[in-house]
């Protein structure tokens, strides 16, 4: 396999010299050739580098101060100061690069202070591909190369899994890669959708090199006097209606995985039961003398933060400390990683063509269109797009806007659905012409907007589960959700705020700039301001 | 406070425009004096550990083409900040600290002195969280300048 290839962005040598000398495992590129040093060594040069050089770089290493001639700073922002461009240039020169490489991984060389110092923190923690180096040891850094190449060569999905380019499910994966083959518990929060269950069997247990079954316990359907003979077991007549022996889901998942679905509902009584099982590993079913021995990897997952069932007194404190909250794993909803729509919402449409029960529709239209055997569905957004035998479903901006605004409340669970539903519908419209004779030719077909909405409308739209505004006095209330970033969490607010000014005032923003500014004349500030955070004007007065 | 205009039309007081000189100082000079050290790998040779040496203290950090050396980084600063800072006693402090790291000097060119790079470093990095405290105290000291 050839050595990952590391371009060096630094006004001095050092830290070309230390790749060169002591990481032989890296290939160093020479981007001025052999007889110039082995860095490129301000901002303008980069760019113009990988301009033309992306393709064969596959870190950079990135300096963050850099003393070089004013005319080779880039400018961190319209407030020019030559010091802070020169102190922070690496930030001025990572915005260069991700103009044109938003995937390229990049290595800052920089404390996390120093990011602090230029604002420039929750910036870069929500930009993907980009880590910083916090430490100046030799393993360090190489760790940091290492993660950062793997991480760029990790594939947007793999089988049925939809990982997406986003950082936080980056982190998620590789976060569970590592914990599915250590004996540890795994804990997964997420809302409702996220795909807990589906990560647990298709990745952890998967990953966790155990040859034994998955098993699953779903503890919200079973009534709470039974949870603890299902867990552990039970012998007969130990229970009302307990005819025979019936043995536990620990014992069932014996060499192999149990995932405890929704563990919130275990009764408070059978959490201390559980702790002692997840301590010692064995098991007693109810009413037996002996223990039994367990080897069991435990997945636990939950649609609340457990700590927040622990501050109600539903949840016992020392249990959620033996699950781990070192192990815990967060499933970011769908809201949060919004820029991976369109990847998803491609993926489920070819997906979706291929489900048992719509594949006939598929074939028979795709006939009609003359393609050759073995086409597929592609989504395509807009008009543009190239024949390339390929059935194209085309989805116009309209029906995209309703996709991209949707706060999909049910996360991916909700967005296959809809999709599903999508390329249902408009495959049985197009197969009933093609059954009527009519001459359906083109191998595209295009979604009704109308449709999309109709979809949406079910599982709650943009606005509807947002509070509205209080009219009796200035309050509004807002949510408050745990996002990537504290810029994301702040513009959040700000949205929710601003959709509870529109209801009140009718989308009125004369009277809006009232009441924010005090002048009912700033309309317009204010109509800018709703564009700077992503809503759309046009379309929440059409709603 | 007395303003002062740097750059182009940024204007700073003296407190912000000293704390901003200890920032130069903790890049230029406590970075680079331990980097060479800090890289090195863990089997390098005791020749090697002498050659991290030299470059820490003799080409410590490089401004375009010229090659500026730790006293010469640590002398600069010393000369450019105001009397006041130097009154108090974090600088006294770093002062020895960085004393204390330059005398291994000494040391390069003498193949009989024992080098321990964990001793080094010590050092070194004692010269960081010196900056460090100086800083504070300007910062805090609101009357000084």
């Amino acid at each position: 396999m050839r050595r990952p290839r590391i371009l060096v962005i630094d006004d001095g040598l050092e830290y070309a010299r230390i790749v060169a000398q002591h990481l032989p495992e890296f290939e160093l590129i020479e981007p001025l050739g052999p007889d110039a040093p082995a860095r490129l060594p301000d901002g303008p040069a980069a760019i113009a580098y990988l301009k033309d050089n992306a393709e064969s770089v596959d870190v950079v290493l990135l300096d963050m101060r850099f003393e070089v001639a004013e005319d080779r700073l880039l400018p961190l922002n319209t407030n020019r100061s030559l010091k802070r461009d020169s102190r922070f240039q690496g930030i001025a020169i990572l915005r260069g690069i991700r103009d044109g490489h938003p995937e390229l991984p990049v290595v800052l060389l920089t404390a996390q202070r120093d990011l602090a110092l230029a604002d420039a923190g929750d910036d870069l923690a929500s930009q993907s591909m980009t880590y910083v180096l916090d430490g100046d040891d030799l393993d360090t850094l190489r760790i940091r190369i290492n993660t950062a190449f793997q991480n760029s060569r990790m594939s947007l999905a793999e089988g049925d899994m939809l990982w997406g380019r986003s950082p936080a499910m980056r982190k998620l994966r590789f976060r569970l890669s590592t914990l599915a083959r250590g004996t540890l518990p795994v804990l997964l929060e997420g809302e409702t959708g996220t795909g807990k269950s589906f990560l647990a069997e298709r990745y952890v247990h998967r990953n966790s090199g155990r040859d034994g079954p998955f098993v699953v316990a779903d503890l919200a359907s079973i009534p709470a006097d039974l949870i603890a003979a299902h867990l552990f077991g039970a012998t007969r007549g130990s229970y009302t209606g307990a005819v025979s022996d019936r043995q536990g889901v620990f014992e069932l998942a014996d060499g192999g995985t149990l995932f405890l679905d929704e563990i919130q509902n275990v009764p408070l009584d059978v959490q201390r039961q559980l702790l002692v099982v997840l301590q010692e590993r064995r098991v007693r079913p109810l009413g037996a003398a002996k223990e039994r021995n367990v080897d069991v990897k435990v997945i636990a997952c939950s649609n609340e933060p457990l700590d927040q069932a622990v501050k109600a007194g539903r949840f016992r404190q020392d249990l959620l400390m033996r699950l781990g909250p070192a192990t815990r794993v967060q499933i970011p909803p769908l809201r949060d990683r919004i820029g991976d729509l369109e990847f998803f919402t491609a993926e489920l449409v070819t997906k979706a063509a291929e489900h048992p029960e719509i594949a006939p529709l598929f074939e028979l239209v795709a006939q009609a269109a003359q393609l050759p055997s073995g086409a597929r569905m592609r989504l395509q957004l807009g008009r543009d797009g190239n024949a390339d035998n390929t059935l194209r479903l085309v989805l116009p901006a309209a029906g995209w806007n309703l996709l991209a605004e949707h706060r999909w409340p049910g996360n991916m669970r909700e967005l296959a659905f809809v999709v599903h539903n999508l390329v249902t519908f408009t495959l049985v419209e197009a197969a009933d012409a093609i059954r009527a004779g009519l001459p359906i030719r083109a191998p595209r077909l295009q979604i009704d907007p109308g449709l999309v909405a109709e979809l949406l409308k079910g599982s709650g739209g943009a606005m509807d589960d947002l509070p509205a505004a209080n009219e009796d006095d200035d309050r509004i209330s807002v949510v408050v959700r745990p996002g990537q970033t504290l810029n994301g969490v702040s513009v959040e607010v700000e949205k929710q705020y601003f959709l509870a000014l529109f209801r009140r005032y009718d989308g009125d923003f004369s009277q809006m700039a009232g009441h924010l500014l005090g002048d009912d004349s700033k309309a317009r500030a204010v109509q800018l301001r709703f564009n700077q955070i992503g809503l759309k004007v046009r379309q929440l007065r059409r709603r | 406070m007395a303003k002062i205009e740097i750059h182009r039309g940024v204007s700073m007081n003296a407190q912000t425009v000293v704390v901003d000189r200890l920032h130069d100082l903790q890049h230029d000079l406590a970075k680079y004096i331990r980097m060479p050290l800090t890289f090195l790998p863990s089997h390098s040779t005791a020749y090697d550990l002498r050659d991290a040496l030299h470059r820490a203290l003799r080409e410590t950090y490089r401004r375009g083409d010229r090659v500026i050396r730790a006293d010469e980084l640590w002398g600069e600063c010393v000369e450019w900040l105001p009397a006041p800072v130097k009154q108090l006693e974090s600088f006294r402090r770093l002062e020895h600290t960085v004393k204390r790291a330059l005398a291994w000097e000494r040391a390069i060119d003498d193949p009989a002195a024992a080098l321990e790079r964990s001793v080094l470093l010590a050092d070194f990095s004692a010269i960081g969280a010196a900056i460090d405290l100086l800083i504070m105290d300007v910062e805090s000291e609101e009357d000084l300048l």
